[in-house]
């Protein structure tokens, strides 16, 4: 694992999903795990008032008590509160089993930056996230 | 209705005459579908022939001042009337029919109506329009009974979402074994992940499978002599897989005992108990899975300290309706169907912050 890097938070349910998405993750820095809508949103919020927010969030939109749209929404809220710039809010890449386009309408007017249908190939993840602007090398570890 | 009859008629538009209302009523009293016509109050004034005749064998002097769910059969209107019970806060078709006459704009739903002897409830699609007769504020209801067609989807939506989580996830550890650089106890961990999601896999299609052929009175049980202790493991092994970090499931200690059940249903029956209760706990939860006999009946209890809101208490055991969430999972319907109509058990819950939610399963015990 290396030394320096991202934080990441993975919203995912499914416990496997979650054990394939840390694995897929953890070269490129620190990765949580929140396994339904609130406990995301109390994971953001900490790292956000605590000047450490998160780079990158992999949200799930099919979760129990609070789906990924509504985790969605209430991230971007706390961010226009706080006037951050678009530029500078955290990318958020949305995930879901189903590809169907009314998920996928949702999520990008939710303002995500991406979407990845299940399963999720490492290559595309690390193709996206070179899309997105992360520091991605050769060897696949954050420089 | 006689003239006679109709100038004494409660409400004021069947007392008027046809041609006072163009023939309307006359109308509304032939179209060939379940109809009728509610007063503000979503009370019954008239029915079309359909609905009198059809949905049960209804008079007009038994109709009128009644709701929908009166003559529907709804479980909730039995002690105090459509519209007058705790769980009618939350029903779709209520609160569908108050936004139709607030908006005074057409508002259609799919609804399931709980009705006694169904398991899972009703389900009919109800479509309700604000007009106005004669001057008089009415609302013009027709409803279609049976499974609406987004309802079937909704079915093959968790289906497919289910499976589809899991076999991604095949996929994902597959991809990640591939990896030759990878540690060997992290191969060892990642290959018994492997296994379990391939198990997971498979109890989700049989699953599935089960409760469909259930609903279609396909399933028969084949009762063996089982040994409630081990099946209770092995309910908690497989429910584990689905937990939540940090969340523990404890099967309490219990002497030997054996009772005659088919052995997939039971294990089906308190694998979707188990499940639904770890999925509702966060991390530091436990879920405690227990059995005991009393009275002559085999009692297996989950719990766990979640209290579920009032609204998510309507809706346990109906069609479609899950506490995870909106398109989520078969819910408690499946357990309720296989438990019940199947195994000729009862399947019941409770919640409150006293003692956290509760399911039982209890099934009369039967000899060796």
């Amino acid at each position: 694992m290396s030394q320096v890097g991202y934080r990441i938070l993975v919203v995912e349910d499914y416990p496997a999903n979650q054990v394939v998405m840390e694995r897929f993750l953890e070269p490129y820095g620190r990765v949580d795990l929140a396994g339904n809508g609130p406990d995301a949103i109390a994971m953001f919020k900490e790292a956000f008032n605590g000047q450490d927010p998160y780079d990158l969030i992999c949200l799930d939109i099919m979760l129990p008590r609070m789906d990924g749209h509504e985790v969605l929404n209430k991230i971007r809220d706390m961010e226009r509160n706080r006037s951050i710039a678009a530029s500078m809010r955290v990318k958020i890449i949305m995930t879901s089993a189903l590809g169907d386009s009314r998920n996928i309408m949702a999520a990008f007017r939710g303002e995500c930056e991406s979407y990845l249908q299940k399963p999720i190939r490492r290559e595309r993840l690390v193709a996206e996230l070179k899309e997105l602007g992360f520091n991605v090398d050769k060897d696949d570890t954050v420089t | 209705m006689n003239i006679e009859s109709r100038s004494l008629h409660p409400h004021p538009l069947l007392r008027w005459d046809e041609s006072d209302t163009g023939g309307l009523l006359a109308i509304l009293k032939n179209v060939p579908h379940f109809a009728g016509i509610l007063d503000e109050e979503g009370r019954f004034i008239l029915a079309s022939d359909e609905l009198l005749t059809s949905v049960e064998p209804l008079t007009e002097p038994d109709l009128l001042g009644k709701r929908p769910g009166d003559i529907l059969g709804c479980a909730n209107a039995v002690e105090a009337g459509c519209g007058s019970g705790a769980a009618c806060e939350f029903c779709r078709a209520s609160n569908s029919m108050i936004k139709a006459v607030e908006t005074k704009d057409l508002v259609s739903v799919e609804a399931s109506i709980p009705v006694l002897g169904h398991i899972g409830g009703k389900a009919y699609r109800f479509t309700f329009r604000p007009f106005s007769i004669a001057g008089h504020s009415t609302i013009l209801l027709s409803f279609s009974p049976g499974m609406p067609e987004t309802k079937l989807d909704h079915y093959e939506r968790v289906f497919f979402h289910d499976i589809l989580n899991a076999s991604g996830s095949l996929v994902g550890l597959l991809d990640i074994l591939d990896d030759n650089g990878i540690p060997a106890q992290q191969k060892t961990d990642e290959l018994s992940l492997l296994k379990q999601v391939a198990e997971h896999l498979h109890g989700e299609l049989e699953g599935y499978s089960m409760t469909l052929k259930a609903q279609r009175h396909q399933l028969v049980p084949h009762e063996m002599l089982l040994d409630v202790g081990e099946i209770m493991e092995r309910v908690a092994v497989a429910a584990r897989t689905h937990a939540p970090t940090g969340v523990q499931l404890l099967v309490d200690r219990i002497s030997p005992t054996a009772i005659r059940c088919d052995d997939s249903l039971l294990f089906r029956v308190l694998f979707n108990m188990a499940k639904n209760a770890v999925e509702a706990c966060s991390a530091g939860d436990e879920v405690k899975l227990a059995f005991f006999s009393q009275d002559g009946r085999s009692i297996f209890s989950v719990t766990n300290p979640g209290v579920m809101s009032r609204e998510q208490k309507s809706m346990v055991f109906r069609q479609g309706a899950s506490t995870k969430g909106v398109g989520r999972g078969w819910g408690t319907f499946g357990m309720k169907l296989l438990g019940e109509e199947i195994l000729g058990g009862k399947v019941s819950f409770s919640s409150d912050t006293a003692g956290g939610t509760e399911f039982r399963f209890i099934l009369p015990t039967k000899g060796k």
